[in-house]
């Protein structure tokens, strides 16, 4: 490669980088928490603790399930959706998106009795926040799209700039050398040695986003999502024929067991995940509605479709055992540190940068990544602190979110560097070791001892511990300067 | 994938990577190696052994379904790089 070409591929990494990279963290971070999507609901919903891991749905539940759905429907209220218990939420739940979210009664799939669960967004407020950023659609989602096919450029020319250095420079990491030279180490080695995932994940970004970024594409299967809002008008969506008989029906014609149940245009559908396959096309079985009578069920889709399935099942992670979305978590956390590295780096160099620049990067870096992750941990610990009986909960969550975000952003821009970092790393620490601790207060006595709660009380300590820990690298430096 | 598949495929991916690595100059440099004429002759086999290593674990994980086990596989290597970078990282540099 020529001196020249390599500068203007330089160029493209740092300004696209640069440009984009805020907007990228925030992507890949909430996207590496929406891998735990369902887990990170219950944990904001401790009242399902009570619940064992292993609940068989039963029929009276069942019926249960189907007697709101009616009274909802007669009601007049829009269509719903029924999401079967399965081992990651061992609850039967009956949602309807309110426009926001998806909300409604949760059960147990046991007795059919209503679990008072607080109510909240829960891990569906990353997922979301993952592909929208929170911008109203269709804005958010065409949004996302742009960053992702420039995160594509972004790679690429990466790649190509360390190719010469690839293979001798693996295993490299300095991390007792200055602060520019780790970093980079830090951006290289998280880039290289998860070069797969990043190519991955990003080329099955592209392929959901594409629909999105260039409306000319249109898929004719409904997502979850859509089947429930489109058909606002459609009178009488519940089913009158017994659900409990379809059910059986679907386990004998799949030979698994169905994960959600969606009403739609008088037919009722049980579809089944395929666990541990990566293919995102569910198994489906559809009934009439009314008379329960058996109507089709998934055709084998073509190798190309198939191809098409596990790209998205690729990057949705939907069908995945716990071993391989945990890796998905590592590589998840690995895209946020190396595109975090990479912004923090760009500020490193500061000599090299002219001065208007490098300062308003510094306080973005300080807002957008340190805040990101204070606003994070303030969610669950609101989750905690707002009463459970509160209406509006789930909305003041949210607010709460972006309340500490923006109060993070004008700490960054009003406050020297130095100072306003030690408030927000101080704050994060605070926030993430207090989680546990106000976990163990809040939640129920059977929920303390539980793999979920230890999981997600341990990573919101080390977070904080994390965050402490960049105090005392920041005090080294100023004493070293 | 059972556990005792999962531990024997971890295992060897690790000692893929650790020969892999062995074969670079920086770490061979850590350890105080000396580059010799046959230096060049041994970064090949140790490369190539790594690679026969690491398709080795890809043959014990393959069970039933393909794809996640080699998804697994490749995620294995990625974050067991990290790990070998992180320990690496904190052996000095032996004076020759």
């Amino acid at each position: 490669m020529t001196p020249a070409r390599r500068a203007r591929l330089a160029w493209l990494h740092r300004w696209a980088g640069l440009v984009t990279g805020w907007a990228a963290f925030a992507i890949f971070f909430t996207g590496t928490l929406a891998l735990f999507d369902t887990e990170l609901t219950r944990w904001m919903q401790p009242e399902t603790a009570l619940i064992p891991q292993d609940s068989q749905l039963t029929s009276y539940a069942m019926d249960r399930a189907q007697q709101i759905l009616l009274e909802n429907d007669h009601a007049g209220a829009p269509p719903s959706f029924l999401l079967l218990p399965e081992p990651r939420d061992p609850t039967l739940r009956v949602l309807h998106y309110d426009g926001h979210s998806f909300v409604g009664p949760t059960l147990d799939p046991q007795t059919g009795q209503t679990i008072p669960v607080r109510q909240t967004e829960g891990g569906n407020f990353f997922f979301h926040f993952h592909y929208t950023l929170r911008i109203p659609s269709p804005w958010g989602e065409r949004l996302v799209a742009c960053i992702a096919f420039a995160f594509a450029a972004i790679v690429f020319s990466g790649v190509l700039l360390h190719l010469k250095r690839l293979m001798p420079d693996y295993f490299t990491l300095r991390l007792k050398a200055s602060m520019a030279r780790s970093l980079l180490d830090i951006h290289v080695l998280t880039g290289s040695t998860m070069l797969p995932f990043h190519i991955m994940i990003t080329w099955t970004g592209l392929i959901l986003t594409a629909e999105n970024a260039l409306p000319v594409i249109q898929l004719d299967q409904p997502s979850l999502a859509q089947a429930d809002i489109a058909p606002q008008g459609t009178p009488h969506w519940a089913p009158q024929a017994s659900l409990n008989l379809m059910l059986q029906q679907t386990r004998t014609r799949l030979g698994i067991a169905p994960s959600y149940v969606l009403f739609d245009d008088g037919k009722t559908t049980l579809s089944a995940i395929r666990q541990n396959s990566l293919n995102s096309n569910d198994l489906s079985a559809t009934f009439d509605s009314q008379s329960g009578e058996f109507l089709s069920k998934t055709k084998d889709a073509s190798q190309i479709e198939d191809a098409f399935y596990i790209l998205n099942g690729l990057h949705l992670a939907r069908s995945m055992g716990p071993l391989l979305r945990w890796l998905w978590f590592g590589g998840g956390l690995a895209s946020t540190i190396m595109v975090g590295s990479g912004l923090i780096y760009y500020t490193a160099r500061q000599k090299k940068q002219p001065a208007y620049t490098f300062h308003l990067a510094q306080r973005l870096n300080i807002a957008l990544i340190g805040g990101l992750v204070t606003a994070c941990l303030s969610i669950f610990v609101f989750n905690r602190l707002i009463p459970a009986f509160w209406a509006a909960r789930s909305t003041l969550e949210v607010t709460g979110f972006f309340g500490i975000w923006a109060v993070c952003l004008l700490l960054a821009m009003t406050l020297p560097v130095n100072r306003s970092w030690r408030i927000i790393a101080g704050t994060t620490g605070m926030l993430g070791l207090a989680i546990p601790a106000i976990d163990g207060c809040t939640a129920p006595l059977a929920a303390w001892g539980t793999p979920l709660h230890l999981s997600v009380n341990s990573l919101c300590a080390l977070t904080g511990l994390t965050a402490i820990g960049s105090l005392r690298i920041l005090s080294g430096q100023a004493r070293h300067d | 994938m059972t556990d005792t598949v999962l531990c024997l495929t971890e295992a060897t991916i690790f000692a893929s990577c650790l020969i892999w690595a062995c074969s670079l100059t920086f770490v061979r440099n850590k350890f105080g190696l000396q580059a010799t004429p046959t230096t060049k002759k041994q970064i090949i086999v140790l490369r190539l052994l790594a690679l026969v290593v690491f398709g080795r674990a890809v043959k014990i994980s393959l069970a039933n379904s393909a794809i996640p086990d080699i998804a697994i596989c490749i995620m294995l290597l990625s974050i067991n790089s990290i790990i070998i970078a992180l320990l690496l990282c904190f052996i000095e540099k032996k004076r020759s």
